[in-house]
């Protein structure tokens, strides 16, 4: 933990690509913290620099300035290994399409990540069997994504982020391809997971979805600002 | 923070990877099928060609030392090839019964000599109807120096034939209309429009053996009934006492040769290791458009699944991404799709196996010559197999490996 005690913490992030000869600037000094057991949400329209940011927090790419720590220790400076090493163990990711593998049933995918881990199969089977009981789904493990429920489909990527016991779920339009009802549901299971003591940041376009975190954080432009 | 370095043994391990190679395999079985093919085309053709080529070269080592091998020297009458040969070899009588008497006398260093005269195919009969046979006219000594085994005869034995009585020593393939071997034992055969007793048959390994359809007749039953007393003759073998004497022997024996015949160059002196020479050299050729024939099938298999491998990999760049996000190490990736290739050709290099063992697998004497493989060819195919796999892989690998995980999620 960092000796501010915050998860995710940036300080004066700036990311911009290079296209051609010419730099866009996507995110322009983002200074943003996360403390363990919160629940936030950024919201922003298309284009506005949310899913750059996301993925940067997710270590999946790397800010042109600016600091970025997890768990207090630095991300800048380090290798593409150490950013994977970090990604397989501290964060989980929820994505909008769920992602799920189709020729893996669910129990196979929830299990992936502590494969990747080299968790014993023993532990490996204990692990994901509670947790695909705690979202509800364990009674589908041997289906493959195809043969269940959209919602069902979204437990189990959200089943997948959890596994492995990250320090952060980081969920990317998590319902972007839901309807209304399972819409909520993931929702619920949302508050549920951050009652229990996960800390969660989602992102969003919808207001309505942004509303269930207790923190939110409005993105345009490239700047971000937390709402009251 | 807390990292458990499981990720490195993970990245380490080669099962995780590789069932994650045989759910891809297996997902697009059809595929990897077609893909396969190639490999398994390669990889039978190479070793069926293989296994029937080493089967050639056994017949004809067989061949070579039944007939006495590297001692044996064949004297045949040359042809003449232009008016000049045509009026020096009417000078001289040509090969000849009597040039045995000359030449024994001369060369001590023989010690077997047989003369042989070609008969007639259409003179040999079985009633009354013409029979697809070789026939020869020889000495018992013949059976000896050829190595021609007879496993069944009646009333046969050396002094008989040399006596000049009417009998032959024919092949089982000869005699198939009189009942086969029992049969046919006793039985007459027109040979030069006169009858002979068959009085023994020749013992063969395989139907398409020549000596299966062989007739041999006693050559002084033949002088008898020709009434010719200097036959002419189609090639006279004799045997050089030491194998280390043959090229002098060879050279002596063309040398006397001129003697007897006043200086005309009208017989032939070759010894076998010509023959074993030129048959290898068939072989050795055989040999070349077999591996070439492997090789393309193995190339264009090769550049198959690289071609499938490059297109799957466009087809689930995104797939590849998120479980790069979700924590795969890029050697596990690597792995997985290098596997991929490897188990498409093992499968195929397997089939190819399986298939060209069958010719091996042929009961004796169903073909020409027993198909034979051996354990290294065995391995050298398998092994051309995995480095098609591998060679193959290797590039889609790559750039599975290399793969952005942002830029391929957003694919």
């Amino acid at each position: 933990m960092s000796p501010t005690g915050s998860i995710l913490e940036t300080s004066a992030l700036h990311k911009s690509y290079r296209m051609g000869r010419e730099e866009v600037p996507v995110l322009h000094g983002i200074d943003f913290s996360l403390e363990p057991g919160d629940f936030g949400a950024i919201m922003g329209p298309s284009g506005s620099g949310k899913s750059t940011l996301l993925n940067i927090l997710g270590c999946l790419d790397r800010p042109t300035r600016g600091e970025y720590r997890i768990e207090g220790r630095q991300v800048s400076g380090l290798s593409e290994d150490e950013l994977a090493d970090l990604r397989s163990e501290r964060i989980g990711f929820v994505f909008q399409s769920f992602q799920l593998l189709p020729r893996l049933n669910l129990f196979e995918n929830v299990e992936l990540p502590l494969r990747y881990l080299g968790i014993p199969k023993a532990e490996r089977r204990r692990k994901v069997s509670e947790m695909m009981e705690r979202l509800g789904i364990g009674d589908r493990g041997k289906h493959v994504p195809a043969e269940v429920s959209g919602g069902q489909r979204q437990r189990a990527a959200v089943a997948r982020a959890l596994v492995k016991d990250p320090a952060i779920l980081l969920a990317d339009e998590p319902t972007g391809n839901l309807d209304s009802t399972t819409t909520a549901e993931v929702l619920d299971l949302f508050d549920q997971l951050n009652r229990e003591g996960n800390t969660i940041l989602l992102i969003t376009h919808e207001a309505e979805v942004a509303s269930r975190a207790r923190r939110r954080w409005k993105i345009l432009d490239g700047r971000m600002e937390e709402i009251a | 923070m807390r990292l458990s370095g499981g990720r490195a043994r993970a990245a380490r391990g080669w099962l995780l990877p590789l069932q994650l190679a045989l759910g891809e395999v297996r997902g697009h079985f059809l595929r990897s099928v077609v893909t396969a093919g190639a490999v398994f085309l390669g990889v039978g053709a190479l070793l069926v060609l293989n296994s029937l080529s080493r089967g050639m070269e056994d017949q004809n080592r067989a061949m070579y030392l039944r007939m006495g091998g590297a001692q044996i020297l064949q004297a045949s009458p040359a042809r003449s090839i232009d008016a000049f040969q045509d009026a020096q070899f009417a000078r001289s009588q040509g090969l000849r019964l009597s040039d045995v008497a000359a030449l024994r006398d001369r060369l001590p260093v023989f010690d077997a000599w047989v003369p042989e005269i070609d008969l007639d195919r259409g003179s040999i009969k079985l009633r009354g109807q013409r029979v697809f046979a070789f026939g020869a006219a020889s000495t018992w000594r013949r059976f000896e120096v050829l190595g021609m085994e007879i496993d069944t005869a009646v009333d046969l034995g050396e002094s008989r034939w040399e006596s000049g009585e009417a009998l032959a020593v024919v092949g089982p393939r000869v005699v198939e209309r009189l009942g086969g071997r029992e049969g046919a034992l006793g039985k007459e055969i027109l040979v030069a429009d006169r009858p002979v007793r068959i009085a023994g048959i020749f013992k063969v390994e395989s139907s398409f053996d020549r000596r299966s359809r062989e007739v041999a007749v006693p050559l002084s039953w033949y002088r008898r009934v020709r009434g010719i007393a200097d036959p002419p003759l189609g090639s006279l073998r004799a045997r050089v006492s030491d194998l280390s004497l043959v090229a002098q022997a060879t050279e002596d024996l063309r040398v006397a040769f001129l003697a007897i015949h006043r200086g005309v160059p009208d017989v032939d002196v070759s010894d076998n290791s010509d023959l074993l020479e030129n048959s290898q050299k068939t072989l050795l050729t055989m040999r070349v458009v077999t591996w070439m024939i492997a090789l393309v099938s193995l190339l264009s298999g090769g550049i198959g699944i690289l071609n499938v491998q490059l297109s799957s990999l466009a087809a689930r760049v995104r797939l590849i991404g998120t479980t790069r996000a979700l924590g795969a190490p890029s050697v596990l990736v690597f792995r997985q799709v290098l596997l991929e290739s490897l188990l498409v050709a093992t499968a195929g290099g397997v089939l190819g196996c399986l298939v060209g063992l069958v010719p091996s697998f042929i009961p004796a004497g169903a073909m020409p010559w027993q198909p034979r493989l051996t354990f290294a060819d065995l391995a050298v195919a398998v092994a051309l197999a995995l480095g098609v796999g591998v060679s193959s892989g290797l590039l889609p690998a790559f750039k599975a490996s290399r793969l952005d995980p942002v830029e391929a999620m957003r694919a």
